[in-house]
């Protein structure tokens, strides 16, 4: 009996201890301290955590370098490197490390997506309004005028002077891969301040450094394209970037009653459509990842798959507009379909073998 | 041996009362689910959700002018009105979770929910 009853006086206390602890709980390194900063910067609202000691200071820093970059990279900022670039007409400009990187990275894409990411559309990007809420639909002629001063090869960079000039009436934009930009730097200064883990989302852009603290891998969701009140998947990450990209983040309804999204297709001016509605990159690097959802959202399926075949470092998860869900084998594991895609058809793309 | 006996009883009755409340905490996701609204990063309101009985509305007002008008009713919250262009934040709806924030850029308004790892489904952040 006295057996019997230390047993259950055990089983008593475990099952007290467990009263408070959710089953999504890590069971392991508690002690890990959360910091969390968060800002507005880049136009849009940023949460920062990190775990660990040091962490609110390590943060305040990255902080600071993601504002640096701002103040760099905006073109809306007058006195910004991208600003001064733009407003120099065709002469060269000396510019920073980081900018010199970001326009080489930008000039590499163009060539590797066959012009898909392209920095030069911010002319058309503004007579659609997208810029400044002022929405309209341009004239046929008016997009014609416009794209005869687009396309990457007016732009000149001599990166061994960190030089950079653009042909007449051209102007460039990094807001396709500058907070993807940003949460890589932020993410290296944590890891260089002996941060193991922590969690960037820049604004919907996710860059995870490291695990969790208890050691398991971040949980990504993917917003659903048409009910942004839920989630069409998730991925199981670590030390990756997350980024996606789809048209229903900033759109506007027409006259005609159409809907016309801000993502645009360098080449016809006008918001792509080729049959996907949500482009999800998972990589290491998150400024590639940053540009290559906008431009698997441009090349579509096809194209978005021919360039996976041949980058098997990176991963996608996208969305066709019939909702059937196209991931690389290299995410297959991780990823998880929900709600209203739990049924949803899936194709692997990319490399296959 | 009476003394065991009562020993055992209450160990059992400690058991029984765990259960019944990890049931509860599990089923009704517990009682945890605030809504904190920061106006420019200042933290100027939490709402305890779950504890709404009628819905009710404030308005939050920036230095520059803007401002939002916020709707609270039980377990939910969002913007029925802002003075901003681009409406997002009314857009965004009624957030009832942790994973979306409401965002108001222009008015640097940000309504976030802190609630129990339950309903979040385990997510961290969402790609969006």
């Amino acid at each position: 009996m006295r057996k019997i009853t230390v047993l259950i006086c055990a089983l008593s206390m475990v099952m007290l201890c467990s009263c408070n602890t959710s089953p999504d709980t890590p069971q392991a390194d508690h002690t890990e301290a959360e910091h969390e900063k968060t800002l507005f910067a880049m136009d849009t609202y940023m949460s920062l955590k990190a775990y660990g000691e040091n962490g609110g200071n390590v943060l305040e820093k990255a902080a600071l370098q993601i504002t640096e970059l701002e103040d760099m990279l905006s073109v809306t900022e007058s006195g910004s490197e991208i600003s001064q670039i733009n407003s120099a007409d065709t002469a060269a400009v000396g510019i920073s490390d980081d900018t010199t990187e970001l326009l080489k990275a930008s000039l590499a894409l163009n060539k590797e997506t066959n012009g898909a990411f392209d920095i030069t559309l911010y002319p058309v990007s503004q007579e659609w309004g997208f810029t400044t809420n002022d929405h309209h639909i341009p004239d046929d002629k008016r997009l014609e005028e416009l794209l005869a001063n687009t396309g990457c090869d007016k732009i000149h960079l001599d990166d061994a002077v960190q030089k950079a000039s653009l042909d007449k009436n051209v102007s460039i934009d990094l807001g396709g891969i500058a907070k993807g930009y940003a949460g890589k730097i932020a993410a290296e200064t944590l890891k260089r301040n002996n941060i193991k883990s922590a969690l960037l989302n820049m604004g919907g852009n996710v860059q995870t450094v490291g695990a969790k603290p208890d050691g398991s891998a971040w949980k990504v969701g993917i917003q659903d394209p048409e009910d942004e009140s839920l989630l069409a998947g998730s991925v199981e990450v670590i030390d990756k970037a997350v980024i996606t990209s789809g048209g229903y983040e900033r759109f506007f309804i027409g006259q005609d009653g159409k809907k016309y999204h801000h993502i645009i297709d360098p080449k016809t001016g006008r918001p792509a459509e080729n049959g996907i509605i949500s482009s999800t990159v998972i990589g290491d690097d998150g400024a590639l990842c940053d540009a290559l959802s906008t431009s698997f959202y441009i090349m579509g399926v096809d194209g978005a798959s021919e360039y996976l075949s041949r980058h098997h470092e990176t991963d996608a998860v996208l969305i066709g507009d019939d909702n059937t869900l196209y991931i690389t084998k290299g995410i297959e594991q991780a990823f998880e379909p929900l709600n209203s895609f739990t049924d949803a058809r899936i194709v692997v793309i990319g490399k296959t073998g | 041996m009476k003394k065991e006996y009562v020993c055992a009883a209450a160990a059992a009755a400690v058991i029984v009362l765990s259960c019944a409340l990890t049931a509860f905490r599990y089923f009704t996701g517990g009682n945890e689910r605030y809504a904190y609204v920061y106006s420019d990063s200042v933290l100027i309101k939490t709402i305890d959700l779950n504890a709404v009985k009628e819905p009710y509305s404030f308005l939050v007002e920036t230095k520059d002018g803007g401002s939002n008008t916020v709707e609270v009713c039980h377990g939910e919250i969002g913007v029925t009105h802002a003075s901003c262009p681009d409406e997002i934040c009314i857009n965004t709806g009624f957030i009832h979770s942790s994973l979306l924030p409401i965002v108001c850029l222009p008015n640097k308004l940000v309504i976030e929910i802190k609630d129990s790892p339950y309903e979040s489904e385990g997510i961290d952040a969402v790609a969006q």
